[in-house]
């Protein structure tokens, strides 16, 4: 046989064999998925009982612990906030959360998501497999990756979320509060850097309007709150975030923002400038149970 | 055009295609043709530098070989060197020491503007400016005869696999396997294959993973964690070596495929012994250039022992102005200058003492091992950093350590556990593959092969980066 013929044979069947390896391994990956402690798999798994749901970004995953909030709802607490999570993806685990658990009895929406771009899917594509509402976001937002996904079934495994994942099969996700405060030159450095506007997304905005519409004709209570953030002593970044309070107030008209994002001036209480620390996430909690925040029942 | 885009994966199936079809000077028109569309994928405009490079070469070592006159040698040989280092110092170094110039006036009370050009770096220059530069200096030293056939000579300046960011491949190795025109052999292939597939591993895995853990250090030198710091320096040092070993040995692979053999470019660099271990094996094609064409052209170590430390800094300066024009450079050549002059100075009496002590041998070679590594992410630093402040910034905050902190946040803390889980993959690998009866049992074995192959480019296709990030090498 001649070279040229030999070579295409092996790389027929190494193709092959990529193929074939790709759907046998990730079919086991996806396996070993389903006994992950972690708290999107507990959603699809429908390992939640009807308690108090939490979503929004990073803010609302650090600032909302589930055992803290847990001890002091007297129910179980689904944080489902995540790191760049926006509200169209908050939106659509709402609708998973209602399928799969049931009616949630107080729903918190950290109100910061709507900034972050409609298209950052995270690493939320992990869960396509289980949710349809998801694949369909993947599809709209990121053809490419979802693409992919679907000729090399690997790729769909291939964010950091899997790697959480497969480490919640062996132990229960950690704490997910921040422990450090933030240091002086951080501050220092926020003091005089060029601040953003905090830009409220269009998607995100309807994305909201329907979360909230979806909430009242079901008659499930809603907190739509701004977490603190740390006064930085930046005029810009301080107007920057009372703007950002007063838009989303508009679009809420009547109802209520819960804003708190002046309620902690202390340092100490921040491990950056948007994130709360452990000391600041029991301090927040213990002024939202006092004006009865999560008074529902 | 990056080797891990969706670009290239579409313009390599379709060259190879046509590559394995054609013979003759339609392989090697399509070649060339082939190479100046990957390089005019970036910016067309600058493939005309890269034709002046290659006419000027051309036609001056044609001159150079038929000249019989050493003076007019010299002159057509001065004008080659002008031409190539000309167009180097004004894209590259031109800006660099108009600043430097106008701030040691300032320092001096003349308040001077100079001009600045602020053009964009050409990618690849400084290796396809080499490569031609030893092509010149060998036909000019006679050790080489000038190439008649410009096309071929144009192949070889421009060569795709190889071009932006080397191994810079000399003339006298590459030029005659150019004018074979055998078909390329099934093992070649096989091989060639596996290179790319290890080639994207260390590139999408380690190095993109090893980024997400360096990107943040370096770009708050002033973050008061030690640890973290530790922690980018370490991740650093395994970032380049992944995304330049990685880029060559997709080049080499590539090469191969084709029939091309293009040498070796990294051999297990940080299991060196010593520094002069470590250049043998770090950037081989650079570190052998460097010793061929200027080292020893300044004499190297026949004249005293202070002329040799002389010649090494000097070379490893210009060796790291050679990666770019900038005073982070300059310090990391004076820091790999003086760590070659120094361990030529203590080698002779560290040995005396081990032996004198009695020290297991593989003792010694570990802690030589650790020297080496350790004095080496010293110099990265200074590589990596955007200013030298930059780098003792965070050289300062690594002294402060006063034990163990957590690693900031949980994106880099996943990052640095996958970084670890690579680099022992990786450690493995070379560890093994210095041991000759696994080395040899492993490559008498296709399945293996085939197995290993298949492993990798799962284990890329779930943990690999994909978001076309850019080799570092390109920016030189």
């Amino acid at each position: 046989m001649r070279d040229a013929t030999k070579a295409i044979l092996i790389t027929v069947a190494f193709l092959c064999a990529l193929i074939a390896g790709d759907r046998v391994i990730s079919w086991g990956l996806r396996t070993a998925m389903s006994y992950s402690q972690n708290r999107f798999v507990d959603l699809y798994q429908g390992r939640f009982t009807p308690g108090v749901l939490v979503l929004g970004n990073s803010r609302s995953d650090r600032h909302f612990p589930a055992p803290q909030v847990a001890e002091i709802s007297g129910v179980d607490v689904a944080n489902l906030g995540l790191g760049g999570e926006s509200t169209m993806l908050s939106e659509a685990l709402l609708y998973d959360y209602v399928d799969r658990v049931g009616k949630p009895q107080l729903l918190i929406v950290e109100a910061s998501n709507l900034s972050v771009a409609p298209d950052n899917m995270g690493d939320m594509r992990l869960f396509g497999t289980y949710s349809e509402r998801i694949r369909e976001l993947t599809r709209q937002w990121k053809p490419k990756l979802y693409y992919t996904s679907a000729l090399f079934n690997l790729f769909q495994l291939n964010n950091e979320m899997f790697f959480r994942v497969m480490l919640a099969i062996v132990r229960k996700e950690r704490d997910r509060r921040h422990f450090a405060v933030i240091p002086d030159v951080m501050v220092e450095r926020l003091r005089t850097e060029k601040a953003r506007p905090i830009d409220l997304r269009e998607a995100n905005r309807n994305a909201l309007l329907r979360i909230l519409k979806y909430t009242e004709e079901r008659d499930i209570p809603t907190r739509v709150i701004v977490t603190p953030y740390l006064d930085v002593r930046n005029s810009e970044v301080e107007a920057f975030t009372a703007e950002f309070v007063s838009e989303l107030q508009q679009v809420l008209g009547r109802r209520k923002v819960w804003d708190y994002s002046k309620a902690l001036p202390d340092r100490e209480h921040f491990r950056d400038r948007v994130h709360l620390n452990a000391k600041g996430v029991d301090a927040l909690l213990s002024k939202l149970k006092t004006d009865g925040f999560f008074s529902f029942h | 055009m990056l080797f891990n885009s969706l670009a290239f994966a579409v313009f390599a199936p379709l060259f190879f295609a046509l590559y394995f079809v054609t013979r003759g000077r339609a392989r090697l028109l399509l070649t060339l043709f082939a190479s100046y569309f990957f390089y005019a994928w970036w910016d067309w405009r600058f493939v005309s530098l890269l034709l002046i490079s290659t006419v000027v070469d051309y036609f001056v070592c044609l001159k150079i070989s038929k000249s019989e006159s050493s003076r007019q040698r010299k002159g057509l040989f001065i004008v080659s060197l002008c031409s190539n280092l000309g167009i180097l110092g004004v894209f590259k170094y031109f800006d660099f020491f108009s600043v430097s110039l106008a701030s040691l006036f300032e320092q001096i009370g003349w308040s001077v503007s100079l001009p600045t050009l602020n053009v964009i770096l050409p990618v690849g220059i400084s290796f396809y400016t080499f490569q031609t530069l030893s092509y010149t200096i060998d036909v000019y030293r006679g050790r080489l005869d000038a190439e008649t056939d410009f096309w071929r000579f144009a192949v070889y300046v421009s060569l795709f696999p190889q071009l932006v960011a080397g191994p810079i491949v000399r003339a006298s190795h590459l030029l005659p396997q150019l004018k074979t025109d055998a078909r390329p052999q099934l093992r070649d292939f096989g091989v060639g294959i596996e290179m790319v597939v290890w080639g994207f591993f260390l590139k999408t895995c380690l190095a993109d993973t090893a980024a997400v853990v360096v990107n943040p250090r370096f770009a708050v030198p002033d973050f008061p964690e030690p640890t973290s710091h530790i922690a980018g320096v370490l991740c650093f040092a395994f970032q380049i070596y992944g995304d330049f070993a990685g880029y060559s040995l997709i080049a080499i692979g590539l090469g191969r495929v084709m029939g091309l053999d293009l040498g070796v470019n990294f051999n297990r660099p940080y299991f060196s012994s010593s520094f002069s271990e470590f250049w043998q094996r770090w950037h081989i094609s650079l570190s052998s250039w460097l010793r061929d064409y200027l080292y020893i052209s300044l004499g190297g170590n026949r004249r005293g022992r202070a002329r040799t430390v002389r010649n090494l800094i000097l070379t490893m300066v210009l060796g790291g102005l050679w990666h770019g024009a900038g005073w982070t450079f300059v310090i990391w050549g004076v820091l790999h200058g003086l760590y070659l002059a120094i361990a030529r100075i203590l080698g002779p009496g560290y040995f005396a003492v081990v032996k004198a002590l009695r020290v297991p041998r593989f003792a010694s070679k570990a802690f030589l091992i650790f020297v080496v590594f350790a004095a080496t992410n010293l110099a990265w630093i200074f590589f990596r950093a955007e200013s030298v402040d930059d780098a003792l910034t965070i050289i300062f905050r690594i002294c402060e350590f006063d034990g163990f902190q957590a690693i900031g946040a949980g994106e880099q803390r996943i990052a640095l556990l996958k970084t670890a889980m690579f680099v022992l993959i990786v450690v493995s690998v070379d560890a093994l593959g210095l041991v000759a009866r696994v080395r040899e049992f492993y490559q008498s074995r296709l399945v293996l092969r085939f197995c290993g192959a298949l492993a990798l480019t799962w284990m890329i296709l779930l943990q690999g980066t994909f978001e076309g990030a850019s080799f570092i090498y390109f920016q030189f």
